[in-house]
């Protein structure tokens, strides 16, 4: 599954970024890497999504949660 | 000491870098706008017992690799200026991802000086930080403060020049990468070691950076370099990956040592606010609530009652002081004139307006202060998608409130080029603090009923035409896909008095400066237009500024103030918009003994309709220079700071020609 479609308040562990160099390295500088645990704090249908990513609060837009791939955890 | 310790201040976004920086450069420092090449760069001085140190801030980055303009410019400044000393601030409350800068500018080989800020928050969460066992993991010192309350700002400083004149002592820490790439970084060394151009690196870091196929440090090194190169491994890993995650798996292993208990994703306050005012359906109202209440504070609350206060020091106080005390001392009539009609009334009839420009400048310095500014972008990215751009490009906007210079350098944090393009050229619209003198006149002369809904209907105005014109060129001139938005949410801090009162103060001085140059030499000319023809004193009918007005008033004649002394000051206001307000003050013989106020001078040339019609074009038309100048900087071109400057022309003309039309039309 990709992030977009995870429930607020699980957790998903990031199996792989699938978008070009640019954005995929500045996703993993800020910390989105594989194997990360990650928590959605929120995902409302027509909004960006918000995650927990190493301590830090992102945004991600849906052009970018569609291209990352997870794991689920449940919550 | 005659050398000066050139350190830089670096750090992700929101670690409290401008704190810091404001507490260290304090109260002496000069902070001076750098011409930068791209991104703004602040520089200050200051002393530190016997040691001068050059202090530079620059922008907050999450890594150093070339993705976004803000790490070019990081980047390009530690490897030309080589400062002294990185001084990296450190979110503690945020370890790990902050800790990734930390270990890449450790590589770059510079001796680095470790601030850990957030202590006190990082303290309230019950964390525990061994701040010695990170020092000697890092070999750099660690300071442990809180930028807010900065107790330790000596030692600090301290750390800072000892580091720094042990600077050639200094040997960065080496991340081990795994077996596979450190065979490649030795392959890489020894590829690269003989050429002379690259000594002002750290070989390691210059071998890593070539790996990870980094083009601006390869095109460094001459073209052919490139056919060394292997950016993938066996496996059909990209090297430049698995260095990140290798990175972090470091930092990992580093912080699971160092810090007891991580407690990161229990739901913060931060988490609870935003659970209300990023809600899908509170979050727009709530945002909306809050601008009406920037807006009603600046003009209503405080605003106005010290605008009252102002102007009756200038209109009445010092222009009559003045005029009995030159007139007494025998000075020749058309001095006093200068004096009294030409500079206290085109200078204070501009200074009136600074209460308003300082509680607005307040307002908009704790909505980014506080973190809201984030959270904007994420409850307008489904509108400003509609539009075709992202939330992020909503930012701008808020901050043309102010002042459209700083809020169309902000744009550089859009990444695509098409987006900023559309950025740039509708942020004039949004309606800066320049151009609220020129309402808060007409609308208290023509409106005195509706002053607030009326000031009110031009600044929707302004978004409305923003909006449209950044649909219509997201289609045509600068089509692309919106960029998805990526941001990261700081947490909610209370703005300190010091944060808020250093940048209302820059704003402030900036105005007051502008009044005592710009504003103060435009009046004497003006005045001196006004008083003159080419056959010496004339009146002002007879005078240069008219001929020049008349010449143009006919092009405004269909927008309902074809009249010589509005056209005169749309000329002028290109200088600053403030200046409409000054040269109507002068052109009018208000300001003081003409028993005539401006607001009744005025309604002898405008009615209501061409009033409303001149505040519309007031609004739209072109951009001031200080505007224009920031436009040809930050796209380059000529050409389309050309045509930002016709095409708001053109759209003003149309818009006021539309208003006062149809207004006409229905008045009868």
């Amino acid at each position: 599954m990709v992030i977009a479609e995870a429930k607020a308040d699980s957790f998903v562990i990031i199996d792989s970024i699938r978008s070009g160099r640019n954005l995929k390295m500045r996703l993993y500088n800020m910390g989105l890497t594989p194997g990360v645990k990650v928590k959605v704090i929120s995902n409302e249908p027509g909004s960006a999504i918000v995650i927990s990513v190493r301590g830090s609060r992102l945004v991600l837009g849906k052009g970018i949660s569609e291209k990352v791939k997870v794991r689920n955890l449940g919550k | 000491m005659d050398k000066k310790i050139k350190v830089a201040l670096a750090g992700n976004p929101n670690s409290g870098k401008t704190t810091l920086f404001n507490e260290l450069t304090g109260a002496r420092h000069y902070v001076g706008n750098w011409p930068g090449v791209t991104v703004e760069k602040k520089e200050g001085g200051f002393e530190h017992g016997e040691e001068n140190i050059l202090l530079t801030d620059l922008p907050g980055i999450y890594s150093i690799s070339p993705y976004t303009m803000e790490e070019i410019v990081t980047r390009k400044y530690i490897i030309d200026e080589k400062p002294d000393v990185i001084l990296n601030i450190v979110d503690a409350s945020n370890l790990e991802r902050n800790l990734y800068l930390t270990i890449q500018l450790i590589e770059m080989g510079r001796p680095v000086v470790i601030a850990l800020n957030m202590m006190d928050i990082v303290e309230k969460k019950g964390i525990g930080i061994d701040i010695e066992a990170l020092s000697k993991k890092l070999n750099s010192p660690v300071i442990p403060i809180t930028a807010s309350k900065m107790g330790k700002k000596e030692e600090l400083l301290d750390a800072v020049v000892e580091t720094a004149k042990k600077s050639g002592e200094y040997y960065p820490i080496e991340v081990d990468y795994g077996k596979d790439i450190e065979e490649k970084i030795v392959d890489t060394h020894n590829l690269i070691d003989h050429l002379a151009c690259l000594n002002r690196f750290n070989h390691r870091w210059l071998s890593l950076r070539v790996i990870e196929e980094d083009l601006e440090i390869m095109n460094l090194m001459g073209s052919g370099q490139k056919a060394y190169l292997d950016p993938e491994n066996s496996h059909g890993e990209r090297y430049e990956e698995l260095i990140v995650k290798k990175k972090y798996e470091f930092i990992n292993s580093l912080v699971d040592k160092i810090v007891i208990d991580k407690s990161r994703d229990k739901e913060t306050v931060s988490d609870k606010i935003d659970r209300i005012v990023m809600n899908k359906y509170l979050g727009l109202p709530i945002f909306i609530l809050i601008m009406l209440g920037v807006f009603a504070f600046t003009f209503d609350v405080v605003g106005n009652k010290l605008l009252n206060l102002v102007d009756v020091f200038f209109s009445e106080i010092l222009a009559n002081a003045a005029f009995e005390w030159l007139s007494g001392a025998g000075v020749s009539e058309w001095l006093v004139s200068l004096v009294v009609e030409g500079i206290i009334g085109g200078v204070g009839g501009i200074l009136v307006f600074l209460p308003n420009i300082a509680t607005l400048f307040f307002a908009i310095s704790i909505l980014e202060d506080s973190g809201y500014m984030a959270r904007v972008a994420f409850i307008m990215d489904r509108t400003m998608r509609r539009i075709g751009l992202s939330g992020k490009a909503f930012i701008p906007m808020v901050l043309g409130f102010g002042c459209n210079v700083p809020a169309i350098m902000s744009t550089r944090t859009l990444e695509n080029k098409q987006d900023r393009m559309t950025a740039i050229l509708i942020n004039p619209f949004i309606s800066c603090s320049a151009r609220l003198p020129v309402y808060t006149l007409f609308a208290a002369a023509f409106f005195p009923r509706n002053k607030s809904m009326v000031v009110f209907s031009l600044y929707f105005i302004g978004i409305a035409v923003a909006v449209i014109v950044a649909f219509v060129f997201k289609r045509t001139l600068f089509k692309s896909e919106p960029i998805p938005l990526l941001i990261e949410l700081p947490p909610y801090r209370i703005p300190t008095a010091k944060g808020i009162g250093i940048h209302v103060w820059e704003r402030v001085k900036e105005f007051i400066v502008k009044a005592g140059t710009l504003i103060f030499a435009a009046s004497i000319v003006i005045w001196f237009l006004l008083n003159y023809n080419m056959g010496g004193p004339a009146a002002f009918t007879d005078s240069f500024a008219a001929s020049v007005g008349k010449f143009m008033a006919p092009i405004f004649a269909p927008l309902g103030f074809g009249n010589w002394r509005a056209s005169l000051s749309l000329l002028t206001g290109v200088v600053a918009k403030e200046v409409i307000v000054s040269n109507m003050s002068i052109a009018y013989g208000a300001g003081a003994g003409s028993g005539l106020s401006l607001t009744e001078a005025l309604s002898t040339s405008f009615t209501s309709l061409s009033a409303y019609s001149f505040m519309v074009y007031v609004l739209l038309y072109i951009p001031c220079i200080g505007v224009i100048s920031v436009i040809k900087k930050e796209t380059g071109s000529w050409k389309w700071t050309g045509f930002s400057i016709v095409y708001q022309l053109t759209l003003a003309w149309v818009i006021a020609f539309g208003v006062y039309q149809i207004g006409s039309f229905f008045a009868g």
